[in-house]
């Protein structure tokens, strides 16, 4: 008896940590944001906060990216900052929670983002330094990133692309410094992970990262590197960092869309000889269309295209992808666990196996945590203007070369050897849930 | 008897849990030295300065400048300690305590720096027009500083797995006004190894 009341506790627990899964408490923020609300969608979020620490970090930075969109750099940051010491409170293995996602399900584990999505995390940051004119502050992202983006590519060998788009970033960071050297290595390992970038997520190496790195490399005076690049973009004339020096930049980063969503995929199989149901509930990416054909930026009459610099979509899926194995087999021997637990229960009491298999059933979930608020993609365009205040537009063009959006920054103040940066995120109003990939 | 000592059990573990959870304050003296992310912290701010200092005011830069100037003691601004290592310090602190121990050693003046300025030109301007005669300070009689006081502060780390090992160096300058002589330079080293857990509950 005492036993039964054992097995009883412990199906309810399975039953009550079975609650609608991430996935889908966050269309009520994705509705807001493609409505073009990102204040109310922050309202939604801080409402539907829940769950305590185990999806704190997920919080955290969707909070962040929801400050930025409205221009709370500062907030954004702080909340960044956050994010930073609990994920690295959290990224020690909890044997607690292991035992847990062997049992009940993966999404009781502490959710500390993939790979990308912290390496994003700094990179975010940096560009709210950027945007609040604190190039030092950017700086000191830049330099964790570096840390960060060694420790993961540590032991990973060659299949593993490291963050491109992030050692464009410093580059772009150390630059601004007058930091040359330091502007040529970054530029250079970014031109490294672009060609890695080209060979597995089919984003090719920037046009503007092309400029940038010819004009480091003649100011250092590397003439071996120069000719290379020279014949690996196509670029014949290009002005030097000197007949730069008497100009300003405008740094332009769009965000476009809303990254692809994580969506369960489960199996349902009955054990016959037992009676048991068994089910095993798997993530998978549903892709969005992808509206955008062409991103351009328009300064004194003059039209520039901005480049692709990361397909964050793209990366979530090869991600998904590499780490599918893992999560499979731990789902695996999870089915195998509940199934051993239904099948004892059942022999001592029949409806208390039934419950058990209930519950196991219920508890069942794929974790479908993602960085949800992240653009699908990410563009940058770079031009050089004279000292003092420009018109500046953008213009989004969809596949078949129609205006989607434009926005116009009036009065951008530029001076002389400084970068100013804008920043542009647009949400398709016409987003919906992907089709499956 | 067994329930009796269940319940004392219980309490005790009611006591314990309850512990657990109320916030702790225990008060520390601000010497002493505790680590936590193994982050820069205060003992390295006050570390730093403490050193820098007790070095930059035993240096034969004061005694060569006073004796050519007539017993003047150098006026000394301190200008812009740049952050360039690998976490967001907070230089305001140090900056701080270096002004506070090179104004109370007596041997040298220091004057406001470029942002403090402008908060007391602007009262001066106040004064110019309501205060009375007696009490007024004119504008224009501000002293000029003869050393400008700049540094850095830089980091070298090397990571792999949980384990790092950080190397900060601060580095100060004490530049001349007059002909961008550099009279001073000091340096400190901080090293830390970190080792980050790699299991928790």
């Amino acid at each position: 008896m005492k036993r039964a009341r054992g097995w009883l506790c412990l199906g309810a627990a399975l039953l009550l940590s079975g609650c609608a899964g991430y996935s889908q408490r966050f269309d009520a923020i994705e509705a807001q944001l493609v409505a073009g609300n990102p204040s109310t969608a922050l309202q939604v979020l801080e409402k539907n906060r829940g769950n305590g620490q185990r999806d704190e970090v997920l919080y955290l930075l969707n909070r962040a990216m929801l400050l930025r969109m409205q221009g709370e750099y500062r907030q954004s940051n702080e909340t960044l900052e956050q994010a930073k010491r609990l994920i690295d409170e959290l990224d020690a293995i909890s044997v607690r929670e292991q035992a847990i996602a062997l049992t009940v399900n993966d999404t009781l584990q502490s959710y500390i983002g993939s790979d990308f999505e912290r390496a994003l995390l700094h990179v975010y940051a940096a560009l709210n330094y950027l945007q609040m004119d604190m190039p030092d502050e950017a700086r000191v992202e830049v330099l964790q990133l570096d840390v960060l983006l060694s420790l993961q590519a540590d032991g990973q060998g060659d299949t593993q692309t490291e963050d491109a788009f992030a050692r464009y970033l410093s580059g772009l960071v150390f630059e601004q410094q007058g930091e040359w050297s330091d502007a040529m290595i970054a530029y250079r390992r970014a031109y490294q992970d672009y060609q890695k970038y080209r060979k597995h997520l089919g984003v090719k190496p920037p046009h503007s990262l092309g400029l940038a790195l010819l004009r480091m490399a003649g100011h250092l005076g590397l003439k071996e590197e120069l000719r290379e690049y020279r014949k690996a973009f196509a670029i014949e004339q290009w002005p030097s960092l000197a007949a730069l020096q008497e100009k300003g930049e405008v740094v332009l980063v769009i965000g476009t869309g809303l990254a692809s969503r994580k969506r369960e995929e489960a199996m349902s199989i009955l054990a016959p000889e037992a009676g048991v149901m068994v089910r095993v509930a798997l993530p998978r990416y549903e892709t969005r269309a992808q509206p955008v054909g062409e991103v351009r930026l328009l300064a004194d009459d003059e039209m520039v295209a901005a480049d692709l610099v990361e397909d964050i979509d793209v990366i979530a899926v090869k991600t998904l992808q590499a780490q599918m194995p893992v999560i499979t087999a731990r789902a695996l021997a999870r089915a195998v666990v509940k199934y051993r637990a239904v099948r004892e229960a059942g022999e001592r009491d029949q409806g208390l196996g039934l419950l058990l298999n209930v519950a196991g059933m219920l508890s069942e979930q794929a974790d479908t945590r993602s960085w949800s608020t992240l653009p699908q993609r990410i563009y940058l365009a770079r031009r050089f203007l004279p000292p003092g205040r420009h018109e500046v537009s953008v213009q989004l063009l969809g596949h078949g070369g129609q205006v989607l959006a434009q926005k116009q920054f009036t009065g951008v103040a530029i001076e002389a050897g400084k970068k100013v940066y804008l920043t542009w995120r647009w949400i398709s109003p016409h987003t919906r849930g992907g089709k499956g990939s | 008897m067994l329930s009796k000592r269940m319940k004392t059990l219980w309490v005790l573990l009611l006591a314990v849990a309850l512990s657990a959870c109320a916030t702790k304050v225990e008060r520390i003296d601000s010497e002493e030295v505790r680590d936590l992310s193994g982050n820069w912290n205060d003992t390295d701010s006050r570390l730093v300065s403490e050193e820098m200092i007790r070095d930059v005011l035993s240096r034969p830069w004061i005694n060569r400048y006073t004796r050519s100037h007539g017993g003047e003691p150098p006026v000394v601004i301190v200008g812009e300690v740049r952050n360039l290592s690998h976490e967001h310090i907070n230089v305001n602190t140090f900056v701080a305590d270096m002004e506070r121990a090179l104004i109370n050693s007596g041997n040298v003046e220091v004057v406001a720096s470029s942002t403090e300025r402008g908060e007391v030109r602007g009262e001066r301007k106040d004064q110019d027009l309501h205060s009375s005669e007696g009490t007024r300070n004119v504008m224009g009689e501000e002293a000029g500083a003869d050393f400008m006081l700049k540094g850095t502060i830089n980091t070298i780390i090397d990571a792999e797995g949980k384990k790092q090992v950080k190397f900060y160096q601060v580095d100060l300058t004490l530049i001349s006004m007059a002909d961008n002589r550099k009279v001073w330079v000091g340096q400190k080293k901080i090293k830390k190894f970190v080792d980050k857990r790699s299991l928790r509950f």
